[in-house]
């Protein structure tokens, strides 16, 4: 086994961490957060398909009218990744049969991911902090901010441990070489206790204190296109999902 | 008086560990350039990261304009700028551009603003056809100039600068120290901790030297250039 393909995964994961700025990329208010929050929780568990479908759709309609191709690009190859471990999670579900149903439970966990990174995405991690603020809880907004720039740090870390070992690796190939990339972890537990001091320096080094009050709670009544857009997503869902249906253990089984 | 002032400063990692810094001594003047050299492990970096107010010491005291640095963080920051000895550690942000932006952003200035700054501090450091790449796929030399340029493009009054030489070609070095002899004759107070015996050769203020933690009184230029 090479470890190419975890580098290649590592980096991918770093990139997708990274899109988040710290900015966002959108105009966006606490309606826009509110119901975000309200259409990931009801993807995350509905039974119906047509909310799996909305969520999916909208979120792709809201990067392509409200950020750069180069995020909908990086959203698409973070969606293979949770689709790609999708399929190795809910593999028994394939094995007992429910065929339709495994594909469902697929497709509900990239259309939750993707409507999750979309919202992340247009606010940025500065308003989620601001709002973790506003509820009184400023160490949580603190400790977001300091780990979504630590963890894609890491992740780089880890990659570069993988290459530094692969460098060396003179004799053993395939299964035999796994032993050895094991202790990658060992390295990385080390190694990210000082890169994460130093990134923790950096990041303290140029905070000044201030912070964006781009979510502002006084635009509440006056909503934007995408608070619009967003609010009438969330209502057709909560719609569908109150209207009911069979559950899901009826209709696949 | 001093921009900032060191007295006294003793500073170990952990109460099992030996002081990296011992009793350090230090004025940093406005229009100052003052260069720190020493031996590897001789505390030149933790002499930055402390001067800088993010590394606490044990005993001892930094004085920002005579007042306690501790008293006026985090604003205080806004006013000194700091570069680490391997630039990579100071990069946390997905483009050169965004790592340049990072501490322009929180000063509620626009966007426009923003860009406009970015883009001059770019030019000016020859690194503009960087700002959409990943900072951690530069060359050596280049990674230096995007963290020099991370700081100077909110114009702090103190530079504390850990190698800024480092990786930089015979040109880029006459580039870089060309640009901190301009600030300086702005009215910038900047620290310099190095292993670069080049640096000596470029019109510098002061040179000092740090032995096992301890620094030592300002060394003649001369005997130095000799030594």
């Amino acid at each position: 086994m090479s470890s190419t393909v975890a580098r290649k995964f590592l980096e991918a994961a770093s990139q997708t961490l990274e899109i988040i700025d710290l900015q966002g990329q959108g105009e966006a208010s606490l309606i826009f957060m509110v119901m975000s929050l309200v259409i990931i929780v009801l993807t995350s568990f509905t039974t119906s398909l047509h909310v799996v479908i909305l969520t999916l759709a909208a979120s792709i309609a809201i990067l392509i009218t409200h950020s750069s191709r180069n995020h909908l690009r990086k959203l698409f190859s973070a969606l293979v990744y949770v689709f790609l471990f999708s399929l190795v999670a809910l593999t028994p579900f394939l094995i007992e049969g429910f065929i339709n149903l495994y594909f469902f439970y697929v497709l509900r966990a990239i259309s939750a991911t993707s409507f999750l990174l979309t919202t992340t995405i247009v606010l940025g991690w500065e308003r989620l902090s601001e709002f973790m603020r506003k509820l009184k809880l400023p160490d949580v907004a603190l400790l977001l901010t300091m780990h979504i720039k630590i963890i894609s740090v890491l992740l780089r870390d880890t990659s570069k441990i993988l290459l530094g070992r692969e460098a060396r690796l003179i004799r053993s190939r395939g299964v035999r070489s796994l032993p050895i990339y094991a202790t990658v972890i060992g390295d990385l537990i080390i190694r990210s206790s000082e890169r994460g001091k130093k990134a923790l320096l950096a990041v303290e080094a140029r905070m000044f204190g201030k912070t964006s009050d781009k979510l502002s709670f006084c635009k509440f009544f006056r909503p934007s296109k995408l608070d619009v857009v967003v609010s009438l997503v969330a209502s057709i869902e909560f719609l569908i999902c109150l209207m009911g249906g069979t559950p899901w253990w009826l209709s696949y089984s | 008086m001093a921009k900032l002032q060191l007295r006294n400063v003793w500073f170990r990692y952990s109460k099992e560990e030996d002081y990296v810094l011992r009793g350090v001594e230090l004025d940093l003047n406005e229009s100052e350039l003052v260069v720190v050299r020493g031996p590897n492990g001789s505390g030149k970096t933790t002499l930055i990261l402390v001067a800088a107010g993010l590394l606490r010491p044990e005993n001892g005291e930094i004085l920002l304009e005579g007042k306690p640095i501790y008293e006026q963080l985090p604003l205080a920051r806004r006013r000194i700028g700091v570069t680490f000895q391997d630039p990579e550690d100071q990069f946390f942000n997905a483009t050169v551009y965004d790592e340049i932006a990072f501490a322009l952003r929180q000063l509620k200035i626009s966007e426009d603003k923003v860009k406009a700054c970015v883009t001059k501090i770019a030019h000016r450091l020859g690194i503009e056809h960087l700002l959409s790449r990943s900072p951690y796929r530069l060359s050596g030399g280049e990674k230096v100039k995007v963290a020099l340029a991370s700081i100077l493009v909110y114009e702090p009054e103190i530079l504390l600068l850990d190698e800024p030489t480092a990786y930089l070609t015979p040109e880029g070095k006459d580039e870089v120290m060309k640009i901190l002899s301009e600030l300086k004759n702005s009215g910038r107070s900047i620290l310099i901790a190095t292993n670069d015996l080049d640096i000596i050769k470029y019109p510098v203020d002061r040179i000092l030297r740090i032995v096992n933690g301890k620094l030592f009184a300002e060394a003649n230029r001369t005997l130095d250039k000799i030594c």
